[in-house]
């Protein structure tokens, strides 16, 4: 941010930090009208102009070094793995491990936060592999006390978890679909709007 | 007791006292030694060391450690995009006699894992401290990592 002012214009205060799906960058965008943001140069930032006013230090569905994260590698088949194939579980159909993996977000999960789940589920099997983002989401995140300290987090660390807590054949299922099967995993993407204040 | 015979037992206690100037932290290289790939923004290169298990983390040891490893990377020049030094602790299974791959390192001895540094752009941008597979300290921070964060 270095070098960088932000000036309101028509009294307005609607800068627009948002996480980027494919950088995990923190960006700022103008509201139409709204407030702009300058340079050294005073040059405007038109509306949705996006620079970058931060960057976490891994990159989505990346480890630190670069190399590809383990848990957004599909249909690889670890042999560190390979104790699951003599499982009763491996031999299931597709839509037999689907349903257990629904069964599993579904009890992880209640009211508007379910039908996200499960639309990820959709997503996770219909193995596009593309960035997964949803309007409830976006507003169950906004709305969430935790979400001050979650940013603030991410100022600090990145911020590129979601934590799955659970236990059971749901796992497994999910973990056979995506790596001997033909589900992949996707990276999900959040966009919160704050006010940034001028100074 | 005399003033004299005070100080000079002042003296002895502090000598006796005084730590011994600890060793340098001498890096050995583990295999897979050098791992090189492919990244969007370049060529990745990682390299992979081992030492022996320090009794303290303190800051003392902390300069040591950073002394080696930048002096390591310094020793192999290379034109990676985005370039990691990762450091083991000597244990059963990790020293000379290893024969891994970087994901065995990451699975089965990722709590072994004493420091993970990285220049990204020639810059160095990254060097924490890591006990238990949990990140303990910003060594670029100089400070604590409070409540320490697991290492992935």
């Amino acid at each position: 941010m270095a070098g960088l002012a932000f000036r309101n214009y028509l009294g307005s205060n609607t800068n627009l930090p948002i996480i980027d799906s494919d950088t995990l960058c923190r960006q700022l965008s103008t509201a139409p009208g709204g407030v702009g943001l300058c340079g050294p140069s005073e040059d405007r930032i038109a509306f949705g102009q996006r620079f970058l006013v931060g960057k976490a230090r891994r990159g989505p569905g990346f480890n630190f070094d670069g190399t590809r994260a383990e848990d957004m590698q599909s249909g690889d088949q670890p042999p560190s793995a390979a104790g699951l194939a003599k499982e009763r579980i491996f031999a299931e159909t597709d839509s037999a491990l689907e349903e257990r993996l629904r069964d599993l977000v579904r009890s992880l999960s209640t009211g508007p936060m379910e039908a996200v789940a499960l639309r990820m589920v959709d997503h996770f099997v219909g193995a596009s592999g593309t960035a997964f983002e949803d309007a409830t989401l976006n507003d169950e995140v906004r709305k969430n006390p935790a979400f001050a300290e979650y940013w603030a987090d991410i100022e600090k660390h990145g911020g590129d978890r979601l934590p799955f807590p659970g236990t059971g054949n749901g796992f497994k299922a999910w973990y056979i679909l995506q790596h001997y099967r033909q589900a992949k995993p996707f990276v999900t993407e959040i966009r919160v709007s704050l006010p940034v204040s001028s100074g | 007791m005399p003033c004299r015979a005070l100080a000079a037992l002042l003296l002895a206690s502090t000598c006796a006292c005084a730590a011994p100037d600890s060793p340098r932290v001498e890096l050995q290289p583990l295999s897979p030694y050098v791992h090189r790939f492919a990244t969007e923004a370049g060529p990745g290169r990682i390299d992979y060391y081992f030492v022996a298990p320090p009794r303290r983390l303190d800051a003392r040891f902390r300069a040591r450690l950073r002394e080696a490893v930048e002096a390591a990377a310094s020793n192999s020049a290379d034109e990676a995009a985005l370039r990691s030094i990762y450091v083991y602790r000597a244990r059963d299974g990790i020293g000379a006699a290893f024969r891994g791959t970087p994901e065995t390192l990451r699975g089965r001895h990722f709590n072994a894992l004493l420091s993970y540094t990285r220049w990204s752009g020639g810059q160095l941008d990254i060097f924490y401290i890591i006990e238990s597979g949990r990140v303990v300290f910003d060594l670029l921070d100089n400070t604590p990592v409070s409540p320490p964060w697991e290492f992935e």
